[in-house]
């Protein structure tokens, strides 16, 4: 009889219990992969944006402090940044306008008149370059080339918008929003910060932590609607000749550029970004404190469990002893049962979480999905967590006294 | 036999000056006082005594359950073929010695989760060199203790092996643990009320068993014991089935069991009986050895009218707990001058004309011979020899006269000796007898 099989033979006998602790661990479990798949889709939402543009490097503003704060420059530097080495710089201008939401359908099924007035992310490039600036495929913004030029050519016209149809659905349906005449159907308006507007077309991008609803347009459009001056734009996109070295033009453009700007490469853009949501934010710091909360639930509740069975099991341990096990056994014993549970608890909680998961990408609009690094990171708390569990009741094991017994 | 037993005449168990305490500080409390023992191989001892005399505590010390505080436990390990003593030792060699015994507890404390079998497997696994199929041989102590697929008269029955506790009835789950505690064929049983929980036919099986671990019975001793339910009555009976299957489990012999009970049934068996009172082993009772100075006394005028109670009280105060085939050695005499005497060769025990006083004793002769020399004057003239089991010096006492012969060691001689005071105790009872006796002695003897 191996601990590992008096442990599995303990917990197959005791089965009302042994479910109920499995429960809570699986409980544990849940909470761990819902923050750490929240935590992921912060990390994710963050470089969304920049993961769907085409750049081998980025030209910032020197103010860059995340892409709701992006900074603007002059867009002469674009012309300044066509040093030996760069074959194209394409301006993208980002910024937030307010959205005329249209009529839709409540959660509960009843109409929710249109009207209401939304904040929405405005994208802005140069139409005729769209097939440069966006990813294009099955993982793009457009799904092929022709169809990023068809969309310049309509975006081409002043107040022209497309919609992504992954917005959020307080905005709208995108397709159904298309159908709205520029003059209005009904109480249904297209207000892009309450002057007319139309869209045209759509995009896809998805929705994350900085913005719910994305609006794509002209730049001459954007400077208009945003009152910004068309002289500035948020960000740079570099593309580089064919073999050129990144660091020897980064170089050569460091001396090139005064420094109101900043030249930085896709790995350098992407950590900021997610280092300002992890790290910097209260979002990033408010889902990790709540992983080792659940870790922290889940070893007090293990623990209670474990306690409780261990007092009942007292002289039965003391009997162990008397036979003449030594410590090591007794633990040994403990701590297995503890890992069992870990596994009893994880393999539901996986279950659960995957299906989570897949309401919050769903409906939530948040990408939470289930990668490797985090079923086994979660794997690895439950098994930390139960064997800390185990360790904190095992002392209760030691009291065992064979002579009670007698 | 397969394992080592200590050298001849060294006991299995060695406890001396044992004292304990409970408690720390203000409420500590001596629960054990100074209690020495020795135990011989294969002896079945029943530990007596009231609750709270100490018998379980003594227990628990000698089985390595709790920590020695005071005096020396030594248990012999068959498989070292040495003493571990218990005496100081870390909680890791006292695992060492748990290993060594075979513990029955009142309640069998199985563990619920696993089967009979799963159960009993617990304690062979600690056995290193165990019997090459450990779960025939655990079907094979389930069935002899009527667990298995026959049951009493013969007829099959579902065997228990694969049944948890829960399942099982009282009686089951301690033969179960009984089983537990035998698997593994322990030099020493500790066990506490081994067969309250048990019926008829179970308890004499388990009696049975834990006597033929001691020593193999003669085959006729054994299908005395197989009988009708009628003949059987409360002692209960054994199946002719069980007998070969005893012999095949019971395949090693010399075990020692110390036994805390009050069935009738294992006290007609016990070979030594220690009585314990307020945390003393009040008295150390082999068996034989007082049924050897019960004789003896009966012999003798002065005790043969008293009540047989009466004789054991006065053999169990001589006796020093030597088993009757030992010669006594003089450390079991320390502290109990009195009881048992030692004499050379040559010296003498009583001299002819000395005067007899509050010191003056009865003999009983344990080994050796003697001569009795009677001067009358003249040359002293020898007139007898005696050997074990004769007595001499009860004359003098009953009639308050000098000693009217001398008693001389013709080898290494033990004599029991019964004092003044116990004797005059006796007298009166037996007045009228003694009075007719000496009346034939005065008449025959003078």
């Amino acid at each position: 009889m191996t601990p590992l099989r008096l442990a599995w033979s303990n917990l197959v006998h005791k089965r009302a219990r042994t479910l109920i602790a499995a429960t809570g661990v699986a409980f544990a479990v849940v909470l761990i992969f819902m923050e750490l798949g929240l935590l992921g889709g912060v990390g994710r939402t963050a470089t969304m944006l920049y993961d769907k543009l085409n750049f081998d490097l980025l030209v910032t503003s020197s103010e860059y402090l995340d892409l709701s704060r992006p900074g603007a420059f002059p867009r002469a530097r674009l012309a300044q940044a066509r040093v030996e080495g760069v074959t194209d710089a394409v301006p993208v201008s980002f910024g937030v306008v307010s959205w005329r939401a249209p009529q839709r359908d409540s959660l509960f099924g009843g109409p929710v008149p249109a009207g209401e007035q939304m904040s929405i992310s405005v994208i802005a490039a140069p139409p005729g370059q769209l097939d440069k600036v966006f990813l294009l495929g099955t993982d793009g913004v457009f799904p092929s080339r022709e169809a990023a030029r068809a969309a310049g050519l309509m975006l081409g016209r002043g107040g022209t918008y497309f919609m992504d149809r992954l917005s959020k659905p307080e905005f709208g349906d995108a397709e159904r929003v298309r159908t709205i005449p520029p003059d209005g159907r009904g109480d249904e308006l297209v207000r892009v910060n309450g002057r007319r507007a139309e869209v045209a077309g759509t995009f896809e991008l998805g929705t994350g932590f900085s913005w719910n609803g994305m609006l794509m347009t002209n730049e001459v459009t954007f400077a208009d609607v945003t009152m910004r001056s068309p002289e500035d734009v948020n960000f740079g996109l570099l593309t580089l000749a064919p073999g050129a070295d990144p660091e020897a033009v980064r170089a050569r453009l460091r001396a090139a550029l005064p420094p109101d700007v900043t030249v930085v490469t896709r790995a350098e853009i992407n950590a900021a970004e997610r280092n300002y949501w992890l790290r910097l934010t209260s979002v990033g710091q408010f889902l990790l404190v709540a992983v080792v909360l659940a870790v922290v639930v889940g070893v007090i509740f293990v623990y209670q469990m474990m306690a409780a069975d261990i007092r009942n099991m007292l002289p039965e341990y003391a009997t162990v002893k008397a036979l003449g096990y030594r410590a090591p056994y007794l633990t040994g014993v403990v701590l297995w049962q503890a890992l069992l549970l870990a596994l009893f608890g994880y393999v539901p909680g996986f279950v659960a979480a995957l299906g989570l998961y897949h309401l919050a990408s769903a409906y939530g609009g948040i990408p939470t999905g289930m990668t490797y690094p985090i079923a086994l990171s979660v794997l690895a708390l439950t098994g930390v967590m139960c064997l800390a569990s185990g360790l904190l009741a095992v002392r209760k094991v030691h009291t065992a006294a064979p002579a009670d017994l007698f | 036999m397969s394992s080592k037993l200590p050298p001849p005449g060294q006991p299995v168990l060695r406890v001396r000056g044992v004292s304990h305490y409970f408690g720390t500080g203000d409420t500590r409390t001596q629960v054990l006082f100074d209690n020495t023992l020795e135990v011989m191989p294969g002896e079945l001892v029943i530990m007596s005594g009231p609750s709270g005399s100490g018998k379980t505590t003594i227990l628990t010390l000698i089985g390595g359950l709790r920590t020695l505080q005071e005096g020396e436990i030594e248990v012999w390990d068959a498989d070292r073929g040495d003493y571990r003593t218990l005496r100081g030792v870390s909680e890791s060699d006292l695992v060492n010695v748990r290993r060594l015994i075979g513990f029955i507890f009142q309640r069998h404390n199985l563990f619920d989760s696993l089967t009979a079998l799963q159960n009993i497997r617990m304690a062979q696994r600690l056995r290193a060199n165990g019997p090459s199929d450990p779960d025939a041989d655990a079907r094979a102590l389930l069935t002899y203790l009527l667990l298995g697929e026959t049951d009493i008269q013969g007829k099959p029955q579902k065997p228990r092996f694969d049944y948890k506790p829960a399942a099982l009835s009282g009686g089951q789950r301690q033969r179960v643990a009984i089983a537990r505690a035998l698997v593994n064929r322990p030099k020493l049983v500790l066990a506490d009320e081994p067969t309250a929980a048990l019926d008829a036919n179970s308890g004499l099986a388990v009696v049975t068993l834990v006597q033929q671990l001691a020593r193999p019975r003669p085959e006729a001793d054994l299908s005395k014991l197989v009988r009708s339910a009628a003949e059987a009555g409360e002692n209960g009976r054994l199946a002719d089935w069980q007998i070969p299957l005893l012999k095949a489990v019971a395949n090693e012999h010399g075990t020692t069991s110390l036994i805390v009970t009050h069935d009738a049934r294992i006290m007609n068996l016990a070979d030594r009986i220690v009585h314990m009172e307020r945390g003393r082993i009040e008295s150390n009772v082999v068996v034989a050895e007082r049924l050897f100075v019960r004789e003896g006394l009966r012999q003798s005028p002065a005790f043969a009218a008293i009540l047989p109670e009466e004789q054991e009280k006065i053999a169990d105060a001589v006796l020093v707990g030597v088993h009757p085939d030992e010669a006594v050695r003089p450390d079991q005499l320390t502290g109990k001058s009195g009881r048992l005497e030692v004499y050379g060769p040559g010296e003498t025990i009583v001299r002819e004309g000395d005067s007899v006083n509050e010191s003056s004793k009865f003999y009983l002769i344990r080994r050796g011979t003697v001569e009795v020399l009677r001067a009358d004057g003249g040359a002293p003239k020898k007139l007898t020899e005696m050997g074990p089991g004769r007595y001499f010096g009860e004359v003098a006492l009953l009639m308050n006269q000098p000693r009217n012969a001398t008693v001389r060691a013709l080898s290494r001689v033990e004599v029991y000796t019964v004092n003044r005071a116990t004797f005059d105790q006796f007298r009166d009872v037996s007045r009228p007898f003694i009075d007719r006796v000496l009346a034939n002695f005065r008449a025959g003897g003078a």
